[in-house]
């Protein structure tokens, strides 16, 4: 059954053309690659797939959930709840150690933090000793980390990453990849990458080809 | 919630240069206005307590004001003395109830020494912490500021010194003996040496025997009969004492000063009748008035002032017109001289006031600045709080406690530091006052304060409100 579900989806921004999404069916526990180039709506995609934008068309259908539909108030608690995210650009809190922008981030969706989870998560992305510095004193390679580090921190089903790698170069491109891949397969996420970096399209059997 | 919280104390934290400005110059702020509100809390209750009733006071010629200020608040010179033969006059008119003289002119370490009756402890309903009242000249009652700055106990013995400063010409030949301690009342009494009249009488009667000794320029009146050299005797003018020659006569005089006493009863009668004076009368009522004043009149027996009651409002209107018109003494309203007082205070703190408020505004503004700067540089990091699942009212209440984080601190700071100063204030303690009223209106500031810090915080949170996130993310 899938677990992201999209039927007719579609978005206009204003005065621009419709942008029409194909079908999705996205199986739990899979990787899924969007790529495309720019401003084929990639990012808008992954928008709409995290209930950041609203569709003007269609439904959308997150464990068996039709997001579309729900309230933004109910919006911003699905997503917090199920949906991880990872960006571009590394943003924490600058005045917050990262293991209190990790734990304020878990304790802003609604849950108490698990405190176990997150240092056995820290240990497998390999950061737990940086978890008392500050985002100012990381590299951008630890602060990735601790990216994927914090869109796990709610033990969602789903991970959205929005050109995670555009940064990095090669090395850190394919540890990175590596290590995405490798811990969503171990803690049974979906992973949706939306990138159009070349480097990618070899480590994802799943792609969805915008144009 | 929490979360929020700690994450807007973070970030002040982080930024500490600016938040602490912003912080500081509310501070400032709410300090002047604190300390603006407890003065005139101070001022009122001062004026309540210290008044104690008094319906008049009796002096020297001079401010009225100041000698109101000087006895019966204590904090000022007093305008001079004023002769008892005139006092006791006063106290058989048939308008006044009671009667308190105050005498002035020296101190022990700062606290003044003064010469009164035991009614004056009964006046404020003093009560004593140990030890007794005075029962004769040169025994002393101390309050309780008196006896804890300057270390006196029951029993012991100290000097004055002329003047109110602490420094001065000593009274070393004269003890006064500790015979009790006041409890803390929190009126002037906590700062007073109250001993009998005669005591002050006694000191300086043997002063000015020594100075009339050294003095070889002084000026005797000639129509003066000295029956021996220790009937001449002058006061001094120092920086406390009015200078008046007072003679004594010799008991041939007496009979003349009686008829005089009759005449110018007739000349005040007219006087109160509304009756004008011819030349003559005018200069004959100066010229007995004169005699009057030094008729019988001791060396030194003169007080600095007469706390006076009236025995029914009536007095009001006609006694202080009588005294100020046909004695050479002035009469002063401790209530009209107050309300002057405080309205010309009020002046001052009015401005200051106005002052404070205007540091409040523009540190209103600096923190409105801050927190529009904070916002635009945290834009992605609220796009991310918005992902972790932050509603929009959280994103809002976010910008909101920051804002009030630093009003409240500048409220908390402002008013540690009024209660600081205040302490440290040498005339106001903050053990002698502490109203209940003063509080109230600090809380009132707070939620003002309060008000300052959402008001400050609103652009920011609306423009928190209306982000999106898309587009943010998007960037």
């Amino acid at each position: 059954m899938a677990y992201i579900k999209t039927e007719n989806l579609s978005f206009q921004y204003p005065g621009r053309k419709v942008l029409n999404f194909p079908k999705l069916q996205i199986s739990q526990n899979e990787s899924w690659l969007l790529s495309g180039n720019s401003g084929s709506g990639k990012t808008t995609l992954l928008h709409l797939i995290a209930g950041i934008l609203m569709p003007a068309n269609g439904t959308l259908t997150i464990a068996n959930t039709v997001i579309n539909t729900l309230k933004p108030k109910e919006l911003d608690k699905f997503r917090a709840q199920h949906i991880g995210l990872i960006f571009q650009k590394d943003h924490f809190i600058d005045a917050l150690s990262m293991h209190k922008n990790l734990l304020y981030f878990a304790e802003l969706s609604g849950k108490k933090a698990d405190q176990d989870f997150m240092n056995k998560l820290l240990s497998d992305l390999g950061i737990d000793h940086l978890s008392h510095k500050k985002p100012a004193t990381l590299s951008s390679g630890e602060l990735q980390r601790f990216s994927i580090a914090r869109a796990m921190i709610n033990k969602p089903g789903i991970i959205l990453a929005d050109e995670p790698t555009s940064n990095l170069d090669d090395e850190n491109c394919k540890r990175f990849t590596d290590l995405i891949i490798g811990i969503c397969n171990n803690y049974e996420i979906t992973l949706v990458v939306a990138t159009h970096d070349a480097r990618l399209k070899k480590e994802f059997e799943n792609t969805i080809q915008l144009n | 919630m929490l979360a929020i919280v700690k994450i807007a104390l973070a970030k002040l934290a982080h930024k500490t240069y600016n938040s602490a400005l912003s912080v500081l110059l509310f501070a400032i702020g709410v300090a002047i206005i604190s300390l603006i509100i407890k003065t005139e809390a101070f001022l009122n209750t001062q004026y309540k307590t210290n008044m104690a009733g008094i319906d008049l006071v009796v002096g020297a010629k001079g401010s009225p004001l100041q000698l109101i200020l000087s006895s019966v608040l204590h904090i000022d010179a007093p305008t001079g003395n004023i002769p008892l033969d005139e006092v006791k006059r006063m106290q058989k008119n048939p308008l006044v109830e009671k009667t308190i003289p105050i005498a002035l002119g020296d101190s022990h370490k700062g606290f003044r020494i003064v010469g009164t009756l035991s009614d004056y402890m009964q006046l404020y309903a003093c009560q004593m912490q140990k030890g007794s009242e005075f029962s004769k000249p040169m025994e002393a009652v101390i309050g309780a500021n008196v006896s804890k700055k300057t270390g006196l106990k029951i029993g012991d013995t100290f000097t004055g010194v002329h003047g109110f400063m602490e420094e001065g010409h000593s009274h070393d030949d004269h003890h006064y003996t500790v015979t009790g301690v006041l409890k803390k009342s929190g009126n002037v009494t906590d700062n007073l040496i109250l001993t009998p009249v005669e005591s002050v009488w006694m000191v300086h009667s043997h002063n000015h025997h020594e100075h009339n000794e050294d003095e070889e320029e002084h000026v005797h009146d000639e129509n003066c009969k000295h029956e021996h050299e220790h009937d001449e005797t002058c006061n001094h003018e120092d920086e406390h004492h009015v200078h008046h020659e007072i003679c004594n006569h010799d008991h041939d005089d007496h009979e003349k000063h009686e008829h005089a006493d009759d005449r110018l009863e007739q000349l005040r009668h007219k006087i109160s009748n509304g009756e004008e004076f011819t030349e003559e009368e005018a200069k004959l009522f100066n010229e007995l008035r004169g005699q009057l004043v030094v008729k019988n009149t001791q060396p030194s027996e003169e007080i600095t002032a007469l706390l006076v009651f009236y025995k029914n409002p009536r007095a009001a209107i006609s006694l202080p017109r009588a005294i100020n018109q046909n004695t050479s003494m002035q009469a002063a309203s401790p209530a009209i001289e107050m309300n002057r007082l405080i309205s010309i205070l009020g002046i001052g703190l009015d401005t200051l006031r106005l002052l404070a408020w205007i540091i409040i505004l523009i540190s209103s503004i600096n923190i409105f600045i801050y927190l529009l700067n904070l916002f635009n540089q945290s834009i992605y990091e609220i796009a991310l709080l918005r992902l972790a699942g932050a509603s929009r009212l959280k994103v809002v209440a976010l910008l909101y406690t920051q804002g009030i984080i630093l009003a409240v601190s500048g409220w908390l700071i402002g008013i540690m530091a009024s209660y600081l100063i205040w302490i440290y204030l040498p005339q106001f303690e903050l053990g002698n006052f502490f109203d209940y009223r003063v509080f109230y209106k600090e809380l009132i500031l707070l939620a003002f304060c309060t008000g300052i810090g959402l008001l400050a915080a609103l652009i920011p949170a609306i423009k928190a409100y209306r982000n999106n996130i898309h587009f943010t993310l998007s960037q």
